[in-house]
């Protein structure tokens, strides 16, 4: 295949015009959840100022993003004493002007610019947060994604901007609205399959022996307390099904992208599955479900015909 | 020669993009980056196989106090998460009673004792790693035999002391 008629297929997979109005049905959904989320972790993030100086090794991202301030040499980018660290004080101001700029993205003033902002303040905080030792996986597909947001026409028919310019197109589409949607759902693919090699690759089938699942249900089951996961870490005939289930369902989700009218078969599953998993588990897996959005095509949900920006 | 239109380069420009995060993405998903290329990270939560009737050791560190007074110990103030207390203190404790820890579980074990004395106003003297193990079965953990690992001595040097 030329170089020309590759160039024709991947444009027209990833550019082909889409409706502004499902990307800002997006940004509303998953900027407000990124919101709501950011300020449940409040606590978490800053409680980290207090902790001692010994447990302080910032991410990478963390030390790209304060460079200037920290600089300890070339190997310092990676790990080792990095010689920043913010305040409390700091802390709380840039936890303000997140929540402030993620307002502004939600609403729609100066969208893209608000989005950007939110983008890195979110990235900031978080990556702050997790500078200490531990670090989590519910937020970081969230914050991959409002970013892209901020490099698309975001903010052209949901937003205080569409309006004051007089220009909601709700019915309009733009060949730059399709792709941070379909980057989404490529890394969905990506990261459910991961999730699904990771465990065969170590486990094998064996994972799926019912025992596997029974134990890791059991022990965050009592970690957070949770009296339906210890319930379910005895029973061992629906522990196992759950397995073949769990498995199934990361390792073909990928088929979405494929055979998109699947989407209503797997998200509904993979809701279920998030929300099982938190009444289960307390891992709080929430933020996915909202970022299925990026599967649903609203504009023809919501039944508005096609006209090209 | 004819110039390629302001949209191909912006195309151009958004598929740099595009390739760069999946390809980031499929990076950490696949190979051991643990947390280097954070938010791209790898999902392998839960990977780890077991089977009936097999031990699991669950470790739990008690402290004994300059009071002579013994206590388990818990994740302190701004060490609510038990996974950082895990990472940060319960698996360095493991490394130094089996002469694997290096400078960093050293300082994190130092730290905490510190942050102890801090809250409780208390020093820590000594620390004993005990495993409290459960079996896997059909009917869920079932608790096993505990034992103690070792003892570990934190005191403090006195004032002075080389």
């Amino acid at each position: 295949m030329s170089l020309a008629r590759l160039w024709q297929r991947w444009t027209g997979y990833w550019f082909r015009p889409a409706p502004l109005l499902t990307l800002d049905v997006c940004r509303v959904l998953i900027v407000g959840n990124q919101l709501w989320e950011l300020l449940g972790r409040y606590g978490f993030i800053t409680s980290r100022a207090g902790l001692p100086e010994a447990l302080y090794d910032p991410l990478p991202v963390f030390r790209l993003l304060t460079l200037p301030w920290g600089w300890n040499g070339w190997s310092s980018l990676l790990e080792g004493p990095w010689l920043y660290r913010p305040s409390a004080a700091l802390v709380d101001w840039l936890f303000m002007l997140a929540v402030a700029v993620g307002v502004t993205a939600l609403i729609g003033v100066y969208t893209r610019a608000s989005l950007m902002a939110f983008a890195l303040g979110s990235l900031l905080l978080q990556a702050l947060a997790y500078s200490f030792g531990d670090h989590h996986h519910p937020e970081a597909l969230t914050i991959i994604t409002v970013a892209l947001l901020a490099l698309s026409p975001a903010g052209r028919t949901l937003s205080v901007d569409a309006w004051h310019q007089r220009r909601t197109w709700l019915t309009a589409r733009s060949p730059m609205a399709g792709w941070p949607l379909a980057t989404v759902q490529w890394l969905f693919a990506i990261v459910y399959l991961s999730a699904a090699g990771s465990k065969l690759a170590v486990a094998g089938w064996d994972w799926m022996n019912g025992f596997t699942l029974q134990y890791h249900l059991a022990v965050d089951a009592t970690h957070n307390g949770v009296g339906l996961g210890l319930w379910l870490s005895r029973q061992h005939a629906l522990v196992q099904a759950l397995s073949w289930m769990t498995i199934l369902f990361e390792a073909t989700f990928f088929l979405v992208l494929l055979m998109p009218r699947l989407r209503w078969v797997y998200l509904p599953l993979g809701a279920a599955f998030h929300i099982g998993i938190y009444f289960a588990m307390h891992a709080p897996f929430f933020p996915w479900v909202v970022l299925y959005a990026a599967f649903i095509p609203w504009a023809s949900v919501a039944g508005f015909r096609r006209r090209v920006s | 020669m004819t110039r390629a239109p302001a949209a191909t380069w912006g195309q151009a420009a958004v598929s740099a993009v595009i390739l760069g995060v999946l390809g980031l993405q499929a990076v950490a998903a696949s190979a051991s980056v643990e947390k280097r290329l954070w938010p791209f990270m790898n999902y392998p939560m839960y990977r780890r196989v077991l089977y009936d009737g097999q031990l699991v050791n669950r470790f739990v560190v008690v402290g004994r106090q300059d009071d002579g007074r013994e206590v388990v110990l818990a994740p302190l103030d701004g060490h609510e998460n038990y996974w950082l207390f895990f990472r940060t203190f319960i698996r360095p404790v493991i490394a130094l009673e089996d002469n694997s820890a290096d400078a960093a579980a050293r300082r994190h074990v130092t730290a905490y004792c510190a942050a102890y004395r801090e809250h409780y106003g208390r020093t820590l003297t000594d620390l004993r790693l005990e495993n409290h193990p459960s079996r896997i079965t059909r009917r869920g953990l079932q608790p096993a035999e505990p034992s103690v690992i070792g003892v570990l001595s934190v005191a403090p040097e006195p004032a002075g002391a080389s």
